[in-house]
């Protein structure tokens, strides 16, 4: 099966500045070229880079296949890391999520429906871009700003209690694997 | 189409509560008995943050704030309606509807299980809300009561009784009424009156406490000279570290007669006043502050008995009376 870059990230001057790149295939077998600044980002990522022994000279011959994200969040993922390479590095925001300003660029990359944001989120964590999940856990966040619970429920999809207690039956009458 | 929050693994269900603010926090906590679980076991900035809860009932809400003397928006978190029942009915939790009748003491369980808060509780209430929808929260420690009108000595007495054994009292409405020797308020160590009326003259001559504010206060230069004495002769204010007067703006005080009457330390280089008095009261709101007591700004007086010193400064506006450490 052929797989062509749906998406081409790679940009003229990162390619002068940084020759290392590595090729990225999504789990709907899209390509993606990513810079190895850009990639860094991602521990996941770079920890196979380094287990797998990639090197400037074989990177480019050995795509990397990630079968957990797919080509739409892999994009917003390589955008998000080529425009962040080169970010110094911040401390985690353990307990301080509020604190930052999320930048305009990044909030636009992120207007995105709940779907497609918690997928994001998902794909994110299992890359383990910090930066990353710190924004778009804020944008989820953003979301609950100045909402009453009736409007916190709708919007987190939070079951009520009853709801909580009819699902909890109904996993318990459930035969289990081996009734 | 919502969110699933709790499809989320935790670590991320506890990143998104990481980016809540504590209002929104509370708002969450009370959707369900899952949600509350999930908010009250995270480590949530707002836990951390929050050492110190702040109470202030004003008008027909509650609010809560880190700290409202910093500048800080208030933000209302409950809303108290006569008809609550009706209002809340949109937003109903079991949590909720035990508000209906009054603010009771669910309120701070849950938000003690929420936040966890290191310090006691400051209160603020206004007087006009004084007894009909007074919260019955446990370690208070520091109240402020605001508002417009008059707050009879009976009401403070009965608020005080309620909410004993306080850190510190600041109260803004002038007081009508007697002090009496049973008064609560004697009981208090720091107060704070921002219109302190004749109340607040009869407050001072008796009080018993470390620390006292007094804000708009007619007081005559005798007075003044009585009270300093008092405390020379050890004959009252035993516990004294400060007192801060403001005088009333349409009342005249005699400092230049005060300082020919007072019996003034002679100038002794070995013993200086501090140069800089950093004075703490730790009353509600009141924030520290440095005075400085250069010599030729200020007197200094001792207490035969015990040697201890004091030095009286007198900024244009009123008094400060500084027992040194």
């Amino acid at each position: 099966m052929s797989v062509e870059p749906e998406v081409p990230i790679v940009q003229v001057e990162e390619v002068r500045e940084n020759p290392v790149l590595y090729k990225i295939i999504s789990s709907d077998n899209h390509v993606f070229t990513i810079s190895e600044h850009a990639v860094k980002l991602s521990k996941t990522l770079w920890d196979l880079i380094t287990n797998l022994g990639l090197t400037a000279e074989n990177a480019l011959d050995n795509p990397i296949p990630v079968e957990n994200v797919n080509g739409k969040n892999m994009e917003t993922i390589v955008q998000f890391c080529e425009r962040h390479k080169y970010d110094e590095e911040e401390p985690e925001y353990t307990n301080y999520i509020r604190e930052f300003v999320l930048p305009e660029w990044d909030r636009q990359l992120l207007s995105i429906d709940n779907e497609e944001l918690f997928q994001l989120i998902l794909a994110t964590n299992y890359l383990d871009i910090q930066k990353l999940m710190d924004y778009c856990c804020r944008v989820i966040g953003d979301m609950a700003k100045d909402k009453t619970p009736e409007e916190l429920r709708i919007i987190y999809g939070i079951p009520t209690d009853a709801e909580d207690d009819a699902l909890e039956r109904s996993a318990s009458d459930s035969p289990g694997p081996s009734g | 189409m919502p969110f699933k929050f709790f499809k989320f693994p935790v670590l991320i269900q506890e990143k998104i509560l990481k980016s809540l603010d504590e209002v929104d926090i509370l708002s969450l906590s009370i959707c369900s008995k899952r949600a509350k679980y999930a908010a009250i076991h995270t480590k949530t900035r707002a836990k951390t943050e929050i050492s110190k809860l702040w109470f202030t009932l004003f008008e027909d809400k509650v609010y809560s704030a880190r700290n409202p003397f910093r500048g800080e928006k208030l933000k209302p978190f409950i809303k108290i309606e006569e008809n609550s029942k009706k209002c809340v009915e949109g937003k109903s939790t079991e949590w909720m509807e035990k508000l209906d009748n009054n603010l009771t003491k669910a309120l701070q369980d849950h938000l003690n299980q929420l936040f966890r808060p290191t310090q006691p509780i400051s209160l603020l209430v206004n007087i006009n809300t004084l007894f009909e929808r007074l919260p019955t929260l446990t370690n208070v420690k520091d109240c402020g009561l605001t508002g417009e009108g008059v707050l009879t000595a009976e009401d403070l007495d009965r608020f005080l009784r309620m909410y004993p054994n306080l850190n510190s009292l600041s109260i803004g409405p002038e007081i009508t009424g007697d002090l009496t020797d049973t008064s609560e308020i004697l009981k208090v160590e720091r107060v704070n009156l921002k219109n302190s009326g004749e109340f607040g003259l009869s407050f001072l001559k008796k009080f018993p406490g470390k620390h006292i504010n007094l804000e708009n206060l007619n007081i005559t230069h005798l007075d003044l000279l009585e009270m300093i004495r008092g405390w020379m002769a050890n004959e009252a204010f035993q516990n004294l570290e400060s007192i801060g007067i403001v005088f009333h703006r349409d009342f005249e005080t005699r400092i230049d007669l005060l300082v020919e009457s007072l019996e003034t330390e002679r100038f002794d280089p070995a013993i200086r006043p501090p140069p800089v008095y950093h004075l703490d009261t730790k009353i509600i709101d009141i924030y520290s502050k440095e005075i400085s007591l250069e010599y030729h700004e200020c007197y200094n007086v001792v207490r035969t008995s015990d040697g201890k010193r004091a030095s009286i400064n007198f900024p244009w506006f009123g008094v400060n009376f500084l027992v040194w450490n």
